[in-house]
C-alpha cells in the first residue's frame, strides 16, 4: 500500500504540470487566431445555392489534377462538373472553364476518351448548341452504349430538336441501362411533353425516392411543384416547393416556385419581394421576364421595364460568350413592344430547332406581326405532342381569335385556364377578357 | 479504464461547429466582388475596401443611381453612389479589438464605370473607412464584411501591421487579385471566399507584415515522418464535420497512433521500459511507466504547441532536438545510476539472489535514494521508482510531430479541447505500448523463475541474471548517450 503513497509523490508534480499545461492551452486558445466559429456570420446568413456535393467533386478533382495533369479522366470529371456549377450558378463564365478542362482531357487522351465526349455533349446542349449534342452523343456511344450519361445527352439534344420519338428512346436506353435521378427526371420531362401529366408525376415520385442528397431532393421537389403548378393545383404546388425547401433553405429555383404561388394565389407583396430577392441573388432571363410581368401586372411599369431592360443586357452578355437563346429573346420581344426582332429572332430559332417550343415561338411571334394565317400552322405543330401547356393553348387561342374562329377560340382559351388558371399574371387576365368578349367559356 | 474514459471524454466535444464551408464562385457578370484591405496600426485601423459589380448588377442598381433618370450616371451620381455604397458598407463590415467592436468612418468614398462587356459598364466603388483602436499592446483583432453578402463573387480580405508586429493572421497580406484588377485565371483555382478575418497583434516591428504561415507550413518537416494513417488521422480531426462518428474515429487512432508510435525501432522507449519493468519490477511498475510517459508526453506536447501557438518565432525543431538530447540524457543518467549501484551489489551479493520476489539486484534508487528517503528496507519491493519515472519520462519527452500537429490544427480550427483530447489518447496509446510490454516481460520472467528446469539451468540462468543488471545497466547507458548523440547531430 506505500506503493500508491510513493507513486503519488512522484505523479502528483506531473498531474500538476498537466493540469497547468491544459488550462493554459484552453485558456490562451481564446485569443488565438482561428479561434471559435471558423465559419463567419455572414456567410451562415447567406442560404447554399446546394451545390456541397458539387464542390466537393470540383475540390477532388482539382486537386488530384494538380497531382496527376495527365489524368485524362479526370480533367473530363472537372469538365462535366463545371458544366454542372454553370447550370447551378446560373454564371456563363463556367462554361469557358469547363470547356478548357474538356478540351485538356481530350488533348491528353484524343481517342477513345468516352467521358470527354460526354462532357462536350452536356456543354453543347447547355449552350444551347443541340446539334453538336447531339454529335457528340453520338459518338460517346458508337463507344460506350452502356453509359446512362450518353443518353442523358442524346435526350436532351434530340427533345430540343425536335425528335420526339428518338429522345423518348434515348429517354428509354437510359431508363435501361440506370434507373436513378437523372434518367426518371428525364422520363418526367419526356411524358410531360407527351400530355401524360400523371406518369410523369409519377416518374419524378421515383426519382424522389432514389434521391440521396439534400441537391437532388430539392430539384425533384421543383420539378413535382412545378408539374403541379402548370397544372393550376397551388396547394400541391406549394407544398413540393416548401418541402424542397426543407431539403436546402434557400435554393433558389424553389424560392423562386414560392414567389409564384404567392403571385397567384393574391399575396402580390410577398411576391414582388420574392422576386426582388431572387433577381437579386441570380438575374436569370426567366426570372427578370416572370420579375417585369409580375410588376407591369400591378401596374408599377417603369419598374417592370428595369427589368427588361436587364434581360437585354443578358441576352447581349449571352450572345458575347457563345450562348444563343432566341427562343428566350424572341418570347421577349413579342410580349414587350419588338414586334419585328420577335419574328428575327422565333425563324432563326425555328431554322435550327424544329420543337414544339420553337413551333409555339414562332406561332406566337407571327400573330403579334398579324400573320394569323401563317401563325396558326405552327400552332397546330405546337400542340401535336399533346402537351397540356396553358401558354400554347393560350397562343392558339388568341391566334384563333384574331381569325374570327370563335367557337375554336373559346375552346383553346377555355382549356388554357382550365389546365392553369394562373399561368401568367398578364396573359391570364387578358385570356379571360378575351373569353368573355368572344361569349364566356364553352 | 484509461482507455474507456478516453473513448467517453471523446463523446463530449464532438457537437463542436464545424470547420468553413467551402462555398466557391467564380467571377461572371452576376457578380459582386469584394476586396478588403486592412492596415492595422497601434492608435487606429484603416479600411480600404474595394466593391467590383460586374455588369448586370451595375445595371441593377441603375435605377436607383441614375436619379435624375437621363439614362446616364453623371459625375455627381456617380459621387453620390460612392457615398451611399461606402456609407452601407460601413454599416456591413465590422471590426473587434478584444471583443470590444470598433466605430467606422468614412474617409473617402468615390464610384468609378470602368467599361465592361460593350456596351455594358461595371461599377468599382472604392471606401477608405478608418477606427480608432487601441493596438499598443498584446490584441486581437476580428474582422467581418457581411455587404451584399447574398451577392455571389469573389471575397478577399488582407491584413497588415504598421508600426505594430502581426503575430499571426487568417488571411494573406497582399491581394492576390490586385485590388479586384486581375483574377486569376486557370482551371483548376477556385474563387476565393474570405468573408471574415482574424489578427493577432504584438507590439514590435519587423514581424510578419504578410500573412503568418499557416501553423501547418511551419512544420513542414513533418511530411516527411508521417504515414498516411497520420493524414487520416488529421483529417478526421481537421474535417468540417465533427459527428460523434468522427470523433470516436479520430480518438481511437489517436490511440492507434500513440501505441504504434511507443513501438517504432529508433526511440529505445520500449527497450528501456520493458527492461525496467520486466527486469525487476511488477506488474504495477509497467504500469508506472506507461503513466508517467503518458503525462509527460501528454504535458509536453501541450506546452509546445501552446508555444507555438502564441510565438510566431518560435521554432518547435529546435526545441524538439534539445528534448530530444535531454531525453537521452536522462536515460543515459539512469543506466549510469543503475551501472553503479548494479557494480556496487555485483560483489555483496550471492548469486542465488535472483530466485527472490526481493531480489538482491538493487533498484536505480538505490543510488538516487537520498532523494526520498526511504531506502530498502529488505521488506519492501526495492523501490527502483525514481528510475521507473526518469525512464518514463524520459520516454514521454520529446513530443510526437504527430500528436503536437493534430493539436495545433484543433486549435487553429477552434477544437482545442477535441485537441488535447486526442493529445491525451495518443500518450495513452504510447503507454499501453509500453506497459502491455512491461507486464509481458514481468510474466514471462516469472514463468522462466517458476519453471522446473535442470539445476544446471538454474544455475546457469542465475549467473546469467546475476550478470544481466550490469549489462542492462550499460545498455542503457549507451543508448541514451546514442539518443542524446542523435539529437545533437540533428538526425533525431
Amino acid at each position: 500500500m506505500t506503493g500508491h503513497s510513493g507513486w503519488f509523490r512522484h505523479l502528483v508534480p506531473l498531474a500538476v504540470l498537466l493540469a497547468g499545461a491544459v488550462l493554459a492551452v484552453v485558456t490562451l486558445s481564446g485569443v488565438l487566431p482561428g479561434h471559435g466559429d471558423p465559419t463567419p456570420a455572414a456567410a451562415s446568413a447567406v442560404p447554399q445555392v446546394g451545390r456541397q456535393d458539387l464542390n466537393a467533386v470540383i475540390y477532388a478533382t482539382q486537386d488530384k489534377l494538380r497531382r496527376l495533369p495527365g489524368d485524362a479522366a479526370t480533367w473530363a470529371r472537372l469538365g462535366a462538373a463545371y458544366v454542372e456549377q454553370a447550370r447551378i450558378t446560373a454564371d456563363p463564365s463556367f462554361y469557358a472553364k469547363a470547356q478548357g478542362a474538356l478540351e485538356k482531357s481530350l488533348q491528353v487522351m484524343p481517342v477513345d476518351n468516352v467521358s470527354a465526349m460526354i462532357g462536350m455533349g452536356q456543354l453543347a446542349n447547355a449552350r444551347h448548341d443541340f446539334a453538336a449534342g447531339q454529335r457528340w452523343g453520338e459518338q460517346a456511344k458508337a463507344l460506350s452504349p452502356w453509359t446512362a450519361e450518353v443518353y442523358g445527352v442524346l435526350a436532351d439534344a434530340l427533345t430540343q430538336l425536335g425528335d420526339a420519338d428518338g429522345a423518348t428512346a434515348a429517354v428509354q436506353s437510359m431508363l435501361d441501362v440506370h434507373p436513378g435521378v437523372a434518367s426518371f427526371t428525364r422520363a418526367s420531362y419526356d411524358l410531360e411533353l407527351h400530355g401524360r401529366v400523371e406518369d410523369a408525376r409519377l416518374a419524378l415520385e421515383r426519382a424522389l425516392g432514389v434521391s440521396a442528397s439534400p441537391d437532388n431532393v430539392a430539384f425533384c421537389r421543383y420539378y413535382l411543384g412545378e408539374l403541379a403548378f402548370n397544372a393550376g393545383q397551388l396547394d400541391e404546388a406549394s407544398s413540393q416547393y416548401e418541402q424542397g425547401l426543407l431539403a436546402v433553405p434557400g435554393n433558389i429555383p424553389l424560392l423562386q416556385g414560392r414567389a409564384k404561388v404567392a403571385a397567384a394565389t393574391g399575396k402580390t407583396a410577398d411576391a414582388l419581394a420574392g422576386y426582388a430577392q431572387i433577381t437579386s441573388r441570380m438575374p436569370l432571363p426567366q426570372y427578370l421576364l416572370e420579375y417585369g410581368e409580375l410588376l407591369e401586372s400591378v401596374g408599377r411599369d417603369s419598374q417592370a421595364h428595369g427589368q427588361y431592360d436587364v434581360l437585354a443586357a443578358q441576352q447581349q452578355l449571352y450572345a458575347a460568350q457563345g450562348s444563343v437563346d432566341d427562343l428566350a429573346a424572341s418570347q421577349v420581344a413579342a410580349d414587350h413592344g419588338n414586334p419585328a426582332e420577335a419574328l428575327r429572332r422565333a425563324q432563326q430559332e425555328w431554322t435550327r430547332h424544329q420543337n414544339v417550343f420553337s413551333a409555339d415561338a414562332l406561332a406566337w411571334a407571327l400573330h403579334v406581326n398579324g400573320r394569323d394565317s401563317d401563325a396558326l400552322a405552327y400552332a397546330d405543330k405546337a400542340a401535336a405532342l399533346g402537351w397540356r401547356n396553358a401558354t400554347f393553348a393560350y397562343h392558339r387561342g388568341m391566334i384563333l381569335a384574331s381569325l374570327g374562329r370563335a367557337a375554336d377560340a373559346r375552346a383553346a382559351l377555355s382549356q388554357a385556364l382550365v389546365i392553369n388558371p394562373h399561368f401568367s399574371p398578364l396573359a391570364a387576365p387578358r385570356a379571360r377578357q378575351t373569353l368573355a368578349e368572344l361569349g364566356g367559356p364553352r | 479504464m484509461l482507455l474507456a474514459g478516453c473513448a467517453a471524454m471523446l463523446v463530449l466535444p464532438v457537437t463542436l461547429s464545424g470547420g468553413p464551408v467551402a462555398d466557391a464562385h467564380p467571377l461572371g457578370d452576376f457578380t459582386v466582388n469584394h476586396y478588403d484591405g486592412l492596415s492595422l496600426f497601434p492608435d487606429r485601423i484603416e479600411l480600404h475596401a474595394v466593391v467590383d459589380t460586374a455588369e448586370i448588377p451595375t445595371l441593377q442598381d441603375k435605377a436607383a443611381t441614375d436619379t435624375d433618370g437621363d439614362g446616364t450616371i453623371s459625375a455627381r451620381e456617380a459621387d453620390q453612389h460612392g457615398r451611399v455604397e461606402c456609407a452601407a458598407l460601413a454599416a456591413a463590415v465590422t471590426a473587434t479589438v478584444n471583443g470590444s467592436p470598433v466605430r467606422w468612418r468614412v474617409t473617402q468614398s468615390a464610384a468609378t464605370y470602368p467599361p465592361g462587356q460593350p456596351p455594358l459598364l461595371i461599377t468599382r466603388v472604392t471606401c477608405s473607412l478608418v477606427a480608432p483602436a487601441n493596438l499598443h499592446t498584446t490584441a486581437l483583432v476580428e474582422f467581418t464584411d457581411s455587404f451584399r453578402a447574398d451577392r455571389i463573387g469573389w471575397r478577399e480580405i488582407t491584413a497588415i501591421g504598421e508600426g505594430l508586429r502581426v503575430v499571426s493572421s487568417t488571411v494573406a497580406g497582399a491581394s492576390i487579385s490586385d485590388e479586384l484588377r486581375r483574377y486569376p485565371d486557370d482551371l483548376l483555382s477556385n474563387p476565393r471566399d474570405e468573408r471574415s478575418a482574424t489578427v493577432h497583434v504584438a507590439p514590435g516591428i519587423g514581424g510578419i507584415t504578410g500573412a503568418s504561415a499557416p501553423l501547418a507550413t511551419r512544420l513542414s518537416w513533418l511530411d516527411h515522418a508521417l504515414a498516411s494513417a497520420t493524414r487520416t488521422f488529421n483529417e478526421l480531426a481537421g474535417g468540417t464535420q465533427l459527428t460523434p462518428l468522427v470523433g470516436t474515429a479520430a480518438a481511437l487512432l489517436a490511440l492507434l497512433l500513440g501505441a504504434s508510435h511507443a513501438a517504432l525501432p529508433g526511440h529505445g522507449k520500449t527497450v528501456m521500459a520493458a527492461y525496467l519493468a520486466g527486469r525487476r519490477g511488477t506488474r504495477r511498475d509497467a504500469v508506472l511507466v506507461g503513466v508517467t510517459v503518458t503525462l509527460t508526453h501528454t504535458a509536453g506536447v501541450l506546452i509546445l504547441g501552446l508555444l507555438v501557438a502564441v510565438l510566431s518565432s518560435f521554432a518547435p525543431e529546435a526545441v524538439l532536438r534539445w528534448l530530444g538530447i535531454l531525453s537521452g540524457l536522462l536515460v543515459a543518467m539512469v543506466g549510469a545510476g543503475l551501472l553503479r549501484s548494479a557494480l556496487r551489489h555485483r560483489w555483496a551479493t550471492p548469486t542465488h539472489a535472483t530466485m527472490d520476489r526481493t531480489p538482491a539486484l538493487v533498484g536505480a534508487s538505490h543510488g538516487h535514494g537520498h532523494a526520498y528517503g526511504h531506502g530498502w528496507d529488505g521488506e519492501e519491493r526495492p523501490p527502483g521508482r525514481v528510475g521507473l519515472v526518469g525512464m518514463g519520462i524520459a520516454g514521454g519527452l520529446v513530443p510526437s510531430p504527430t500528436a503536437l500537429f493534430v493539436l495545433l490544427g484543433a486549435i487553429g480550427l477552434g477544437r482545442s479541447w477535441f485537441g488535447i483530447a486526442l493529445v491525451l489518447c495518443y500518450g495513452l496509446g504510447m503507454a499501453a505500448t509500453l506497459t502491455l510490454a512491461g507486464v509481458l516481460m514481468v510474466t514471462l520472467r516469472d514463468r522462466m523463475a517458476r519453471s522446473v528446469v535442470s539445476e544446471r539451468w538454474r544455475d546457469r540462468g542465475a549467473r546469467v541474471s546475476a550478470a544481466l543488471p550490469t549489462m542492462t545497466a550499460v545498455l542503457v547507458l549507451v543508448v541514451g548517450l546514442g539518443l542524446a548523440l542523435r539529437s545533437l547531430l540533428g538526425s533525431g
